[in-house]
């Protein structure tokens, strides 16, 4: 009888440990990332350094391009069908994350959830190639209620937020990302070692789909640049930070953005905000900002933005040319009906709305007054593309405006003319007189 | 696993239970939560906001004072700073107090406080004066919660979170701000006396030296019965989120200027920037009967500047149910070259009873408010039952389709492009300005 309760009695704790083992692997998919780990639930992986964390998820991190290699027993190596969620508690927390495996399968499927932006931070700031969080060769991957920040300078200053060789898709809500010295999200998906192909030729699978909400994003160099995938912005906040000592050291950073698409990369932008901040200064040799910039050498690019605004001003800053769109690609695309650009450059520099060669639909209808848009300021000369810009000037009469008399207070339409910019002193066509507005 | 508990001897189920649940409170993170045992919270944990508020930053002795709180610092006061962040996750249920960080000790780094609660449905911070006092500190952060007030009618007492002598910036996410007789969100944050613009003397070298703060809104709603949004000397950056005024018929006249009520108002420098946002009106509960005018958006003071910017949403001020009540789209009264309501890209409807106004833009400020309205055979808001239309000279314009070669409205069927013209309202008494023909509009 002794003997049968003994085994009774191991057989209970079997039972029990079975059930607490099972109890621990139902957890197994949540990993706590925590300054202290009693804060965290009992019983649950808890760790404390970012290191840590990604030598659970994919392993130790190498040198360029961040590739990882996994650890023996340790590594989840997550995936469709072994998902994990990383609860990340209030504190800066500094180090790299990476799922850049390579190995043919998708090593992403983990949501990182913080206490909200500002409160719970990853940040990193050395080392070449130092982005923060970069993701190639997997995807599916989600993060909310966090920031993360990077602080590396000089020449390899690295982004937030890197995405290469991707597949899969990811997702931001509620989230900050910051670069002091780079780029706060950058895709480049098919990036191959310095040569940018044509979108995926180099990791062939379908297009990349991102989706940020009600985030905050600033760079220094660039704030969302896309090449290869599809990103989807709503509800958010994208300011270029210049930083002077974010430095320039290749010839294409005299020209910074606010946004970039290229290599096929798609931008589609609602109800958000893009703008630029000088109030820093800038790097010595910066001669633009522009808002948009689509194409280039690089490949087409396409913009879709309605609702929000495009507020590039560098009238702060000398010589600085302030751009709304620049669709310097043939190919390229900016649709961007009702979306207000403002741009407004020093008196010796240019604050050209409209750029480029691409197809440009973007119809403006500026504020009525008795003088045409960034008229008769100290800023630099506005320009714009054949068409796209009107505004209601007040202070006509039946042979023209802004002449004066009695009877000058009729309001007539004006629409924006190259034309009329080179046969008269204004490229303003008065749709009333049918005449160049002089 | 159930199956294999419910052979299991209850003390060690609970012991078990107790083992996956059991939370040890973080130096940094508070705990607010109705039921702190059951929650496994063992530590740092609270039950009501007075507690939570003097670990934070001491105990109130006299709330609503308009240079800061009476605040008592206690043994266990943390007084968070940007060295020493808090969290305070806020459990469900309605927590009934009030919150002050008026600490006012002249250091730009206090503040720093993040409150997340589990849901705006479910976790509301509610009192019936004033829930939130912030002065002389700032970089706090709400998210998924609602701060509710009930009291009575009154400038300060129904307001739901006040900020004064702001410094560092503030973060909403997901947050319903509601007063039922009052204002919902009031920043003044240079407030001394009267009649002072932002950042003037005598206010302390620490908050004249602080950076502008910034408020940063998401998804969210605030909703109030009289004028929910007041931006003065801080900037507001608000995305994907409603301002809604709900008039209450027994909130009456508390003040002078109760008869005209904005929405936002936005003055002393106050910047206020509203994207993918609607700025609107709802008298479906009844107006205080003083009531006159309602205003989507007043900018400016007699003396002060402000700078309004929306872009995207809307702003739908109908008041049309209530018989002699006014509509106003924007309204800037400050000649000032700094002061401006830029609204490119965002529609303004206002349409009042007959026998009423409806003025989609108002005042000798500067208004940058452009609108291309629906084509038709009649100028917008032509109507014998809806009021008077009115508005600025070039901002609107609308595409008649019953057009001839020389007039409209005469049997012709070409579209002509009509502009808003005082001087055309003067000459004809129509105030459209017809660009296909030169004339104005009969």
């Amino acid at each position: 009888m002794g003997k049968i309760n003994l085994n009774y009695s191991i057989t209970k704790a079997l039972l029990l440990l079975v059930c607490m083992v099972t109890a621990q692997l139902s957890l197994a998919e949540t990993l706590y990332l925590y300054k202290d780990c009693n804060d965290a639930p009992t019983g649950t992986q808890c760790y404390s350094t970012v290191a840590e964390i990604q030598n659970k998820l994919w392993g130790v991190i190498g040198f360029y391009p961040l590739l990882v290699t996994p650890t023996e027993n340790v590594t989840i190596n997550p995936g469709a069908s072994n998902r994990v969620v990383v609860v990340i508690g209030p504190g800066e927390f500094t180090g790299q994350l990476s799922c850049s495996a390579y190995d043919g399968t998708n090593q992403g499927y983990v949501s990182f959830r913080g206490h909200g932006a500002g409160t719970s931070t990853l940040t990193y700031g050395a080392g070449y190639f130092s982005s923060t969080v970069t993701s190639s060769a997997c995807g599916n991957l989600s993060f909310e209620d966090l920031s993360i920040t990077n602080t590396g300078s000089g020449h390899y200053a690295s982004p937030a937020f890197l995405w290469g060789q991707a597949i899969g898709n990811n997702s931001w809500m509620n989230v900050t990302l910051a670069s002091e010295n780079s780029i706060a999200w950058q895709e480049d998906s098919n990036y191959s070692g310095g040569i940018h192909d044509d979108c995926r030729s180099v990791v062939t699978s379908v297009e990349s789909s991102h989706r940020i909400f009600s985030s905050r994003l600033m760079g220094a160099k660039a704030v969302v640049v896309s090449g290869c995938g599809e990103v989807g912005i709503y509800g958010s906040d994208l300011v270029l930070t210049t930083n002077p000592g974010s430095g320039i050291y290749i010839a294409s950073e005299a020209s910074q953005s606010v946004t970039a698409a290229y290599n096929d990369g798609v931008l589609n932008i609602y109800g958000s905000t893009l703008r630029a901040d000088l109030s820093s200064g800038v790097p010595a040799g910066l001669s633009s900002v522009t808002g948009i910039y689509l194409g280039a050498i690089f490949g087409r690019g396409e913009v879709h933005m309605h609702g929000g605004i495009v507020n590039v001003v560098t009238a702060s800053q000398s010589g600085i040319d302030s751009i709304g769109v620049n669709a310097s690609d043939e190919n390229s695309i900016a649709h961007t009906l009702s979306t207000p650009f403002i741009v407004r450059s020093n008196a010796n520099a240019q604050s050209a709305r409209l750029k480029g060669v691409g197809e440009v639909m973007s119809a403006q209808q500026w504020q009525a007054g008795t003088q045409a848009p960034e008229e008769g300021g100290a800023f630099g000369t506005f320009s714009s593309l054949d068409g796209q810009d009107m505004y209601v000037e007040t202070d006509c009469n039946a042979s023209g405006c802004s002449a004066g008399g009695a009877d000058a207070n009729k309001p007539h339409l004006m629409v924006y003319s190259e034309a009329c910019g080179n046969e008269a002193s204004s490229p303003w066509f008065d749709t009333v007189t049918k005449q160049c507005r002089q | 696993m159930n199956c294999l508990f419910s052979k299991l001897p209850l003390q060690l189920v609970l012991l078990m239970l107790l083992a996956f649940n059991t939370h040890q409170a973080f130096s940094t993170t508070l705990y607010l939560n109705k039921d702190c045992a059951a929650a496994g919270l063992t530590q740092n944990c609270y039950q009501t906001i007075d507690e939570v508020q003097v670990k934070l930053w001491g105990k109130v002795t006299d709330f609503g004072l308009p240079f800061g709180d009476k605040l008592v610092i206690q043994p266990e006061t943390i007084n968070p700073n940007a060295n020493n962040p808090v969290t305070v996750l806020i459990g469900e249920g309605t927590f009934s107090g009030q919150f002050s960080c008026s600490v006012m000790l002249g250091d730009e780094n206090l503040g720093y406080v993040s409150f997340i609660g589990q849901g705006r449905d479910n976790t509301v911070l509610t009192h019936p004066y004033m829930v939130f006092h912030s002065a002389g500190c700032g970089n706090l952060m709400f998210q998924d919660l609602t701060m509710l007030n009930v009291g009575a009618a009154g400038t300060l007492a129904a307001t739901t979170y006040f900020w004064g002598w702001g410094i560092g910036d503030t973060t909403w996410n997901n947050v319903k701000l509601e007063s039922i007789n009052g204002i919902p969100w009031y920043e003044v944050s240079n407030f001394v006396s009267s009649g002072t613009n932002c950042k003037t003397a005598p206010l302390p070298a620490y908050v004249l030296n602080a950076p502008r703060q910034n408020h940063y809104f998401f998804n969210s709603t605030i909703i109030g019965a009289k004028t929910p949004y007041i931006g003065a000397c801080g900037q507001t950056w608000m995305y994907s989120s409603e301002i809604i005024m709900k008039t209450n018929p027994a909130t009456g006249l508390v003040s002078g200027f109760d008869d005209i009520l904005p929405i936002v108002l936005v003055y002393r420098e106050g910047d206020v920037r509203l994207f993918g946002t609607s700025v609107r009106v709802d008298v479906s509960a009844g107006v205080p009967p003083e009531l006159r005018s309602v205003v989507g958006v007043h900018v400016g003071g007699a003396e002060f500047d402000g700078v309004f910017h929306m872009h995207g949403g809307d702003i739908d001020i109908d008041t049309s149910s209530i018989a002699g009540l006014n509509a106003v789209g924007i309204e800037n009264i400050t000649t000032d070259a700094g002061s401006i309501a830029h609204t490119l890209n965002t529609p303004i409807f206002v349409k009042s009873a007959a026998g009423a106004n409806s003025t989609r833009l108002k005042g000798v400020g500067k208004i940058f408010s452009p609108q291309l309205w629906s084509p038709d055979v009649e100028p917008p808001e032509h109507n014998v039952n809806t009021g008077n239309f009115a508005s600025l000279n070039g901002q609107d314009m609308f595409v008649e389709t019953d057009c001839g070669n020389s007039s409209c409205s005469n049997g012709g069927n070409k579209p002509h492009l009509m502009v808003y013209s005082d001087a055309c309202n003067a000459e004809t008494g129509q105030p459209w300005f017809n660009n296909v023909t030169g004339e104005c509009r009969q």
